[in-house]
């Protein structure tokens, strides 16, 4: 344990850890490059010179290992010099073309030459003029001429991805990144690269030119696209999204995520989203009123009775879902209800792999399962509605899965069935085949329209916040669960996500104590959630209602 | 307030009697109005006048623009909106597809010809936008923001600052 | 069949009158416009021509009687489908109704028929004004109500509020006067003022009854609507009060019914404290032998004509020189003010005809 001193202010730091880390844990900040945390030290961007006594020269902290009795200074007017100069280098054949440059805003480069050197160029030659707009692949464009040679995304692709297409060829001024000839770089994960770099060298062919990054809102999210869940940040302008980057949590994704999840956004931002509720009349389906719409559900609803039935979605919120069961046991009395749990097989999307994507592609299905085990759905509630349906005795069905005829084995049988129902409401993002079976479609807000938690696979609570609000007269499920309630003359439900988390945390026993503000923005496990509440530890092998409880670990 | 103010009749007396001296003043001495018979007669334009933007091309006819969104972050009242394209191979990497101005909100500042790098917006136009029938017609596309030349000032603001006329 | 002289001549007088006070508009329009700009250094409005002949600005009016007989006339959604349509002429009749009592020169005779020049001659004509007066408030406060925005609910309750409390005061001010020459017929009051005060000035009400003069012309420019009493409108603040939801024609009778009665309240200024139609220092008699019986009609005619025109333009004249009262300082000054001194007024009044008089 080697005990030093950076700017005079001593610290201790494990054996083998850099003056970095060193600095970093007294939260003095030093610039850099090359250096990642999460990446393996390369020390080729001199950025993050320190003076370190006894020492001739100035050397990097980021591969400087600490050792006992060490004396560093990173402010000093030698290191303010030596950052200057490492600038100055940096930027001797910088294009500066900025203004068209994507990452400005965000720019290290351009963060840290007004924070450290804000002197003029003294260059009076020519700059070396290298290919610019260069594809990389599918996913990404790359501009030799704003490349630092940092070789972040040429690590992060070898450490992670291990994808070994990028890498650096040539010597001094004529050093660039480049992949090898036909072999275009093509890695599901590709566009953390993009976050890594930088400068704007790499630029996502998806965000490119289409929002300057300071005009853009960040809303803290969860991908939904599977049940990793990584943390996101869902960045909007104008109730528009524009992407989506990681968010960092070490419990979840770390700061990388996959390029599907990046890219789920645009379905929110689709035209053909359903922006309006919409019935069956004779000829296909009409656009009306939520009024119309919701008494032709309140009469069906109100006819059925307890032969009422529903099927929820393992991608919603753990709140909606909870107000989705009140619904259907509590204010309609009729225990038919039930999800489809996922089948890896038949949802489309990446194959799991062991670092970031997992098989199942519902973000909630743990979440579901709990809750309805603890409204006393059974586990299998999908089943028991089809055959409740292929018997005829349905006589009212809400749909919230609009994935549903995509996710089940037996589609035929599925088709069959719903046609034997009365009345089938779906509530949906988009038009599908289910929706166009339904007697009335319901538009449905998307997860970046809504508030609300998901439980990760690991039992991992996660919250995500309302980025932009519902496109056309979309309702979150909250709110359309409980026009339902009022149609079908009952009681209304809460629509507050937060009251009815706490709700929820008061029937279902797994949730433990767990809170909103325990949540927080990393997430938190019931049970070893905050240590300020108490926690009421869940025996989940004696819990029978959550299915396959034995396989996880708490 | 003494007394004679507080029972405001005679206040209202003096200011009957100003504005009665201005009446027959005027009266009789109309010419010396400041007023202008507006269309016949006009004021000339100050030295340092704006008007309308205009969209700078280069000897190509392409625009100068890069769609680098400078001038929509400088401007006050968010009357710039802007789309950006891929460029062409030959030109700059990237060009504006969409350039709008609203002229309905914009207040003729000038910060967006300020924040411009690249010369690409000026107001030299001399022109006033003229009247419309309808919120659509304000939008100036970038055919309107290019359609009409510079005009060269009488005193160029420039040598005015200079000292040099 | 022949036609009686007396109701050939009411029927004449029934259309002359409302005619010649609607006539009277457009020339106050013109002088209120051109007068303010001048008031103003400006030039004002100079425009509208026939062929290439402005008449210094004449025209406008004219141009703009058409404009609204020509626009659209539509209600506000959630206005009310009657009153909306009912208040203007309910603020235009009243007004033009009150003008039916005003003497614009002594009796005339026909044929031997003695003819009134007033439209009708009523024993209890100023109280005729009066009532006829405050049924204008009642389209004020309807068009405030019926227009379904809050600025003309404003204006309209702010109106009710300043005529209800300047009536009252409007009604005292004048009792002075009709208590020294003891009749409420406009006609016999003019007539009354027509003899002389110590031989030298006429026996005018402004003499005889200067507080209550000064009352009754405060109090009429708050019935009028006009600045500095104009709270109803409040351009600035109600954004033109109860006719806010008006355009077209309907406005233009709020418009009319603003002016007609300014001309009604000039005119009964004129009559109850300037002597009417009488001539300064000639009395009908008189007249009547220098200049024949239409030259004196007509003399007097243009002097009532000369009175009521001054207190036109001080309408005018007082709108452009005073700012609006603030809400509180124009009741303050209608009940704790002017009420109270109408008051002491009518005492002492009473009190000094009841000594001169001799118990």
């Amino acid at each position: 344990m080697p005990k030093l001193t950076v700017d005079g202010r001593p610290v201790e730091v494990e054996a083998g850890q850099t003056v970095m880390n060193a600095a970093e844990k007294l939260g003095i900040e030093i610039p850099r490059f090359c250096y990642h945390s999460k990446l393996p030290v390369a020390g080729n961007c001199r950025m993050c010179l320190v003076e370190v006594e006894k020492m001739p020269k100035l050397t990097t902290s980021c591969t400087t290992p600490a050792t006992e009795g060490m004396v560093v200074l990173t402010k000093s007017p030698k290191v303010k010099e030596g950052q200057k100069a490492v600038l100055e280098y940096l930027l001797i054949n910088h294009p500066l073309d900025c203004p068209v440059c994507d990452k400005a805003g965000e720019c290290d480069l351009q963060d840290q030459y007004f924070a450290f050197s804000s002197t003029p160029s003294r260059m009076i030659d020519q700059k070396v003029h290298k290919p610019k707009r260069i594809e990389l692949g599918p996913t990404i464009k790359l501009d030799q001429e704003r490349c630092v040679l940092c070789t972040r995304c040429v690590r992060f692709l070898e450490v992670y991805a291990h994808d070994h297409s990028l890498g650096t060829v040539n010597r001094g001024d004529r050093a660039i990144l480049t992949v090898f000839p036909g072999r275009p770089l093509d890695n599901i994960y590709s566009l953390n690269t993009v976050d890594l770099c930088p400068v704007g060298a790499l630029t996502s062919k998806d965000f490119r030119f289409k929002k300057r990054v300071w005009f853009l809102k960040n809303a803290d999210s969860v991908c939904t696209f599977c049940s990793n869940q990584c943390s996101t940040v869902v960045q909007h302008d104008e109730g528009t999204i524009y992407r989506i980057l990681p968010r960092e949590n070490e419990k979840v994704n770390g700061p990388w995520m996959c390029d599907t999840g990046r890219l789920e956004y645009r379905f929110i931002n689709a035209e053909e989203r359903v922006k309006c509720p919409m019935v069956r009349r004779d000829e296909g389906q009409e656009r009306t009123t939520w009024r119309e719409a919701m008494e032709a559900v309140g009469a069906a609803f109100k006819a059925a009775g307890s032969r009422a039935a529903g099927l929820a979605s393992p991608r919603m919120t753990n709140e909606s879902l909870f107000a989705f069961a009140k619904l259907f046991v509590e204010t309609l009395g009729s225990k038919l209800a039930g999800f489809v749990k996922a089948d890896a097989g038949l949802v489309e999307g990446a194959p799991a792999d062991d670092f970031l994507i997992k098989a199942d592609k519902n973000p909630n299905t743990r979440g579901a399962e709990e809750i309805f085990a603890a409204w006393g759905v059974e586990v299998d509630g999908a089943r028991s509605v089809l055959e409740a349906a292929e018997g005829g005795k349905l006589a009212a069905l809400l749909v919230m899965d609009q994935a549903l005829l995509e996710r089940v084995p037996n589609r035929e049988r599925w088709l069959k069935a719903l046609a034997k129902v009365k009345f089938v409401a779906v509530a949906s993002l988009a038009e599908n085949e289910l929706t166009r079976l339904a007697h009335v479609v319901l538009p449905l807000a998307s997860w970046a329209e809504e508030e609300g938690t998901y439980t990760r696979f690991d039992g991992l609570v996660q919250r995500s916040w309302r980025a932009v609000p519902p496109r056309g007269e979309a309702k979150d499920a909250l709110g359309l669960l409980s026009q339902v309630a009022v149609a079908a003359g009952k009681q209304a439900l809460p629509l507050v996500a937060e009251a009815v988390f706490k709700a929820l945390v008061a029937k279902v026993r797994c949730f433990g104590s767990l809170t909103y503000a325990a949540i927080g923005k990393q997430g938190a496990k019931a049970g070893s959630g905050a240590a300020t509440h108490k926690v009421e530890i869940v025996n989940l092998a004696k819990d029978k209602g959550a299915g396959g409880a034995e396989a996880r670990t708490w | 307030m003494d007394f004679k103010e507080r029972i405001y009749l005679w206040e209202i007396v003096k200011g009957l009697w100003i504005t009665l001296r201005h009446l027959v003043y005027n009266l009789f001495h109309q010419r010396s109005m400041p007023t202008l018979h507006y269309p016949e007669e006009q004021r000339p334009m100050p030295a340092r006048y704006r008007g309308r933007h205009r969209l700078t091309q280069r000897d190509d006819g392409s625009l100068k623009c890069t769609a680098c969104m400078l001038c929509a972050t400088a401007c006050p009242a968010k009357c710039i909106y802007i789309e950006a394209q891929e460029g062409l191979p030959e030109g700059t990497e990237k060009r504006p597809q969409v350039y709008n101005i609203d002229m309905l909100k914009c207040v003729y500042c000038s910060l967006c010809v300020e924040a411009c790098p690249c010369d690409a917006i000026r107001m030299d136009t001399g022109l006033m936008p003229p009247p419309a029938d309808s919120r659509e017609k304000f939008i100036y596309r970038i055919e309107e923001l290019t359609k009409y030349p510079a005009i060269k000032h009488p005193n160029p603001p420039f040598l005015h600052r200079c000292g040099k006329l | 069949m022949t036609i009686e002289i007396p109701y050939i001549a009411a029927v004449l007088k029934a259309i002359a009158f409302p005619v010649m006070a609607l006539n009277m508009i457009p020339v106050l329009v013109w002088i209120e416009r051109r007068g303010s700009a001048f008031i103003q250094n400006r030039i004002g409005p100079n425009r509208a021509n026939i062929g290439s002949f402005t008449f210094l600005g004449l025209l406008h009016p004219f141009a703009d009687a058409m404009k609204f007989m020509f626009k659209e006339p539509f209600r506000p959604e959630n206005a009310h489908p009657v009153f909306y349509f009912l208040a203007p002429a309910l603020v235009v009749i009243p007004s033009l109704m009150a003008l039916a009592v005003i003497p614009i020169a002594d009796h005339v005779w026909v044929q031997g028929h003695e003819i009134s020049m007033s439209v009708t001659e009523l024993e209890y004509g100023i109280a005729y004004v009066f009532a006829v007066a405050s049924i204008g408030v009642l389209g004020i406060a309807i068009a405030g109500w019926a227009s379904n925005n809050k600025y003309s609910l404003l204006g309209g309750i702010r109106s009710t509020a300043q005529m209800i409390s300047y009536e009252l005061s409007l009604g005292l001010s004048v009792l002075g006067v009709l208590l020294i020459f003891g009749t409420l017929d406009l006609n016999e009051l003019a007539r009354g003022q027509g003899a002389l005060l110590w031989g030298v000035l006429p026996k005018w009400g402004v003499f005889l009854q200067p507080v209550g003069f000064l009352l009754f012309v405060v109090a009429c420019f708050a019935e009028a609507n006009r600045l500095p009493f104009d709270l109803p409108e409040g351009d600035s603040e109600l954004v033109a009060g109860y006719h806010t939801e008006y355009g077209g024609f309907k406005f233009s009778m709020f418009f009319m019914g603003e002016y007609v009665s300014m001309v009604t309240l000039a005119s009964l200024i004129a009559t109850l404290f300037f002597g009417g139609w009488q001539v300064p220092w000639m009395t009908t008699t008189a007249l009547d032998a220098h200049l024949g019986e239409l030259g004196r009609t007509l003399s007097q005619i243009a002097a009532f004509a000369v009175k009521i025109g001054f207190f036109l333009w001080l309408f005018i004249w007082v709108r452009w020189t005073l700012p609006r009262f603030r809400y509180d300082q124009l009741m303050r000054l209608g009940w704790k003010v002017v009420l109270p001194l109408a008051l002491v007024n009518i005492l002492v009044t009473a009190l000094v005809l009841l000594l001169a008089n001799g118990f």
